[in-house]
């Protein structure tokens, strides 16, 4: 702290801006007026996902940002009954100030002087640093070819302004692949991706008051959700009932009307329970389930698969599928431009002949082979045994659920970091659909939340109707698709497919298994998933040859070089050790871009000095429709040190490299698809031609702002002044359009309102939600179907299940090391145990102990919490590496085996797309044994 | 004057500590026990029935200010503006027969030392001077907090001046009204043969080596006192170190 004294005092801080104690005689107080220069309204571009983002004031004296303080001027909602969004915010952002000042900032470029992660470092100029950078460059497009520079990116990466342009134009501009990296965050919804074909989908929180029932299943809203908790509170004193189903008693349990506990991994079990008993008691919506599902498709007995025109007719598509029509008594085609069904009446039960080219077949609608399919696996007491749930409690469940006239659910981004996690949300999405629980004001199952202006982030989406027009002009597909009935939706994923294809786009977590040795790790432990019947590296190989997945670079070229910004891949990544062993010898040059030194940037060659949120001009390219407002980030002061923004830090390595470039002698190089690329001109491309200077960052974030076709249409002045504006439509971004509804403003978001009124179809092979997936893949690992699965045994036979979830005392790492959060707690990092596990094991609260299975282990305090489900231990996520003894961080443990199941593609909704249908690490099957540490052992 | 209160809504309150954070950040508070706001945090029972306990509590500027009857220099008073109970720092000497008097543990010191002075929530009067309200209630976004003239709250919200483990208001008459948490029931019979019965499977894919998790009844349903480390609410920590683990989130 005394570094930072000093750096305060030589910003001098003169007249009073802060004084040294405060003063509490009010006669001072009244006697002085307040004294700020300014205020200033600002956010913070940190990814809090789901809650962010909220408005706030800055008061700015003398050059520095002294207090800050929620805005809450967002207006009313249009019904006077309904609770408006102030006046947001979290602790985090109350202090965020606090890391502006901190001594964790990174003030100066730095080059590494000894071993990776030593910690020893040498201040450079920027100059130095950025010809560095340059030169790694040039040597790896030149030797290897740009795709061997790869982006360990985050979400920070997708902002408008500064943070994300930058970055995202030059590696864009170099050829380099831009990363996505949901699946190794575990924030996949791969379950609603296969179902939907889509994974962005969800509603407002003003939603949730016009429910009769708020599902928090597995979320922790308590934690992720904080600005809009309040939400939960006041639907609930308007009556709505608030259950949440988590094995621990959740601090959002704290506040429900009624809490399940179920057995970790279990849920799939208890949602197909209940849907057993909303078939069996007929309590379905069969409106819903005939005209938005797949359950009214004609199934072959024989084979289970769905019924296809090439089974009938030679020549015959395979995505044209079958109804049995009640009221003609014969088959019908379904259709597939809308999902509007026009007078025709399917059948949901029954057994039909149907002549096919292969004769005389018996076919049923999916629904009775689902219903068959429950009754056999899936009664309460079959559940009950797996679930550890009563049975009469999943029959009060199922029957509450289906008799609500409106249920939202609240699971976040849970499934993913379970390795069964797809079933699980097929499962819980079969009983939304069952009881028609979406698309309508108060009943909506919401998965990814994203929402965005659609304007481009730094070129690396053009606006969605540029992409159309244009398609529509010179793209040879175009007219046999409309033809197809696509919708712009479908359309839109068509290109995000072929930028994973072409390895625009490449999702890091396939770069971490195949490149960074945690597939080999699962190789050697075939038993973790005794259902596989292959080895995993034939899964692999498999996916690899039919070309179901694609990555950059491909499995037979390394990574050279990597730039770590808007994220913490090494905090974050599961299997730390193994990366470190593995991938990070293959990078000859990391360069860390950040404004706080955070593990991956201390194992970095070079660190680059990032200025925070108050000391740059942004704004946010994602959102969430939870708040359906887009908010600015102002400059509220100036950066300090030797900081600066992105933006102007990617157009000098632009015009550096081209510097160096010449200045060697090196004018070209060749990307992976062969094209010849030129060294020069590369900062104009970054710059839009020079549309945007180095220096105007404001312009990148003030255009996405103006040119966003979805937003309220005020000026960027107007915009600055009042911190927000609220969203008019979902736009024709890839990242928004999932959402599939138009925008009121001061009127809930209710996600897929298209599919449910305007009867667009969904973009899925049979067009509608779909719970069959008779991909070979599925078929092979018995996943056809939504069914439960035990958990892996993730780092081996042992009997404890490590859990977590998102911490609620930092965004990520950002504030896991601020001592007013650290404060809230023990200082270091802890795990939750149960009492019984912990008396068992000699174990008292406060003791460290260490936690060990077959791949690593890691030494932590234990707290003792009777809200922990015995068998189940907890750590929320986010702590730094360094923050554990030797470094050992507690991911370390997570071995994360791959799931051959999202290997599958060339399926229509199975395909690698932004955010989902590729390989994800998974965390919560993780098991390990804890015993106490010796005490005083060092 | 026109007496100024608080309303806490526990039912509301998650612990998220925004209220107490936020306060420190306006007043440039040192991270350690100097809180003006204090989120207290407690866990009961054995799991799964399992009760969490949520309090936020700053100084309720009393009707009856005990903390200022109770000084010897004449150091506390009421403000009458707000009737804020404000502490003159230039007459505080440290002895502590404030914090001795406070029902609530309202009075906070940086630390532990003989001589450090009182210092207690001010009500934000330099806020309520600009037309704003406390911080606190600002800050907080699950809307469990607010203020005004103390007799509007009431009417509002109702007369209710106490909490489970809190004082009842007689004797201090605080300035703040209060609604109560809901109460818990079980819904499901907890049988610990049953639990144990559960407990003991380790799932379909464990070695048949392990042993079974629990034996015992008793050690499911009854885990031994003490294992819990913090299982009541303690309102007047007497160190800093205890106000810091009575103020921890530790759910
Ligand atoms: S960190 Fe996120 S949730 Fe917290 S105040 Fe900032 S924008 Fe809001
Ligand atoms: S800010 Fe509100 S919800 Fe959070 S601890 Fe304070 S009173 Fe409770």
């Amino acid at each position: 702290m005394a570094e930072l004294k000093l750096e305060l005092e030589g910003l001098e801080v003169n007249g009073g801006g802060l004084p040294e104690t405060p003063d509490f005689s009010l006669g001072e107080v009244r006697r002085t007026p307040w004294r700020w220069d300014k205020v200033v309204k600002s956010s913070h571009l940190t990814n809090c996902a789901y809650q962010q983002a909220c408005n706030f004031n800055l008061y700015v004296k003398d050059g520095v940002v002294v207090r800050e303080e929620q805005a809450a001027n967002y207006p009313r909602r249009n019904d006077p009954l309904v609770p408006d969004f102030n006046p947001r915010g979290c602790q985090k952002g109350a202090c965020y100030v606090h890391r502006v000042y901190d001594p964790t900032r990174i003030k100066y470029p730095m080059k590494r002087v000894g071993e990776r992660g030593q910690g020893k470092w040498k201040r450079v100029s920027w100059d130095q640093a950025l010809t560095e950078v340059a030169d790694a460059i040039i040597d790896t497009a030149t030797k290897e070819g740009p795709d061997a520079i790869v982006q360990a990116g985050g979400t920070r990466v997708m902002n408008a302004g500064s943070e994300g342009a930058g970055p995202s134009a030059f590696l864009l501009a170099l050829g380099a692949p831009l990363s996505n990296v949901t699946a190794d965050n575990g924030d996949e919804h791969q379950g609603v991706a296969v179902t939907m074909g889509k994974v962005i989908v969800a509603d407002s929180a003003d939603n949730w008051f016009y429910s009769d029932m708020i599902l928090i299943w597995g979320g922790n809203p308590a934690y992720t959700n904080i600005p809009n908790f309040h939400f939960i509170a006041e639907a609930r004193y308007n009556g709505t009932k608030v259950v949440t189903i988590s094995p621990d008693y959740s601090p959002s349990a704290v506040h429900a009307d009624l809490w399940v506990p179920v057995n970790v991994g279990s849920d799939a079990a208890l949602a197909l329970s209940i849907c057993q008993v909303i078939l069996r008691e007929k309590l379905y919506k069969e409106e819903f389930v005939r005209e938005q599902t797949d359950l009214p498709l004609l199934v072959v007995e024989s084979t289970g698969r769905f019924l296809r025109e090439k089974d009938l007719k030679a020549g015959g598509r395979e995505d044209i599928f079958y109804l049995w029509d009640l009221g003609a008594g014969k088959l019908a085609e379904a259709p597939r431009k809308s999902l509007a069904l026009n007078g025709l009446a399917p059948a949901l039960e029954g057994t039909y002949q149907v002549q096919t080219l292969h004769g005389a077949v018996a076919v049923m609608p999916l629904m009775e082979r689902l219903r068959a399919h429950l009754d056999q696996h899936y009664t309460p007491e079959q559940a009950s045994q797996i679930t550890g749930t009563s049975p009469r409690l999943i029959e009060q469940l199922a029957r509450e659920i289906a008799t609500a006239k409106g249920v939202v659910n609240i699971s976040t981004y849970n499934w993913g970091k379970f390795y069964h996690g797809d079933l699980i949300e097929r499962a819980i999405l079969l009983v939304f659909a069952l009881c028609g629980h979406m698309g309508r004001k108060g009943a909506t199952y919401s998965a990814f939340s994203m929402m965005g202006l659609d304007t481009s982030i730094g070129g690396l989406e053009r606006r969605g109707d540029q992409i159309i027009l244009s398609a529509a002009g010179a793209d040879p597909r175009f007219a046999q698709w409309r033809e197809e009935g696509y919708t712009d939706e479908m359309i839109l994923y068509e290109y995000v497919h072929d930028s994973f294809a072409s390895g625009r786009i490449t999702p890091t977590s396939l770069m971490y298994y195949i490149h960074g040795g945690i597939l080999d790790l699962c190789e050697k432990n075939p038993g973790w998933d005794p259902y596989l019947k292959r080895p995993i590296g034939d899964y692999v190989r498999e996916a690899f040859a039919k070309k179901w997945q694609f990555m950059a670079p491909g499995p037979d070229k390394q990574p050279r070089m990597m730039f770590a910004l808007g994220g913490n891949f090494l905090r974050r990544a599961r299997c730390t050790d193994t990366l470190l062993e593995k991938f990070l010898p293959k990078l000859r040059f990391l360069v860390s871009i950040d404004w706080r030194w955070n593990t991956t940037a201390l194992y970095s060659d070079i660190v680059l000095p990032a200025c925070t949120w108050y000391e740059k001009t942004s704004t946010f390219m994602v959102g969430s429709p939870v708040q359906p407002f887009v908010h600015v980030v102002n400059q509220a002061v100036e950066p300090l040190y030797d900081s600066m923004g992105e933006w102007k830090m990617f157009c000098l390595l632009a015009r550096k490299v081209e510097e160096r470039a010449r200045q060697r002698g090196v004018e070209s190089y060749k990307d992976s698809n062969g094209v010849e690329r030129r060294f020069a001109g590369l900062e104009d491309k970054v710059t839009f031609g020079g549309l945007y200077g180095e220096d105007d960052e404001e312009g990148v974030a003030r255009d996405a702002f103006l040119n966003a076709s979805n937003v309220e249409e005020i000026g960027w002045e107007e915009f600055r002044e009042r911190g927000l504006a609220h969203y008019t439509g979902v736009g024709t971004g890839m990242r928004s359009i999932g959402n599939a509804c138009d925008i009121v403003p001061g009127e809930p978001v209710v996600p897929l309102t298209w599919h449910t009124e305007r009867k667009d179809p969904y973009p899925t092979l049979t067009r509608r939600l779909q719970f069959l997936i008779d991909h070979e893949l599925f078929r092979e690992l018995g996943e056809d179907l939504p069914v439960h699965k035990d958990q892996p045994l993730a780092g081996g036979n042992y009997p404890l299940k490590v859990t977590g979830g998102h911490a609620r005392w930092s965004i990520h790492s950002d504030q896991v090391d601020d001592s007013l959060m650290l404060q809230l707690q023990r200082g270091a990092p802890v795990m939750f145990m149960s009492a019984q596990d912990a008396a068992s094991r000699g174990i008292h609260d406060g003791d460290d102990v260490e936690v060990s299975n077959d791949v690593a282990s890691f030494r932590i305090q234990a707290v003792v919490s009777p809200a922990v489900r015995p068998g189940q231990v907890m750590i929320y996520h986010a702590w730094e590496n360094y923050q554990f003894k030797g470094w050992q961080h507690f991911k370390n443990v997570m071995a994360s085996p791959m799931n051959p199941i999202e290997l599958a593609g060339d399926y229509f909704q199975i395909r690698p797309i932004t955010m989902a249908n590729y390989p994800g690490f998974s965390d919560r099957d993780t098991r390990v044994e804890i015993e106490k540490a010796p005490t005083h052992a060092q | 004057m026109t007496q100024y209160g608080f309303f806490f809504d526990q039912s509301r309150c998650t612990g998220c500590h925004a209220c107490s954070i936020a306060c420190k950040g306006w007043y440039d508070l040192p991270p350690g026990p100097l809180k003006y706001m204090r989120v207290y945090q407690w866990e009961q029972g054995a799991f799964p029935n399992t009760r969490l306990g949520l309090l936020a509590v700053n100084c309720y500027h009393c009707e009856n200010p005990v903390c200022a009857t109770a000084c010897p220099n004449e150091a506390i008073f009421k403000e009458d503006k707000y009737g804020a109970v404000l502490v003159d720092q230039e007459r505080c000497e440290g002895e502590r027969e404030c914090w001795d008097a406070c029902p609530y543990g309202a009075i906070v010191y940086p630390s532990d030392k003989r001589d450090e002075k009182a210092q207690k929530c001010t009500m934000c009067v330099d806020r309520l001077e600009e037309g704003l309200i406390p911080i606190c209630v600002t800050a907080c976004s699950l809307r469990a907090l607010d203020f005004g003239p103390v007799e509007e709250l009431r009417k509002k919200y109702g007369e209710l001046d106490t909490l489970e483990g809190l004082p009842d208001g007689s004797q201090t008459r605080p300035s703040v009204v209060f609604k109560p948490r809901d109460g818990k029931k079980q819904l499901i019979p907890w049988d610990g043969n049953k639990v144990l019965e559960l407990w003991q499977q380790r799932g379909p894919f464990a070695a048949t080596d392990l042993p079974p998790t629990f034996t015992d009844k008793d050690a499911v349903t009854r885990p031994a006192p003490g294992t819990v480390g913090r299982d009541r609410l303690v309102l007047k920590p007497k160190t800093a170190e205890e106000l810091m683990v009575a103020t921890r989130n530790d759910e």
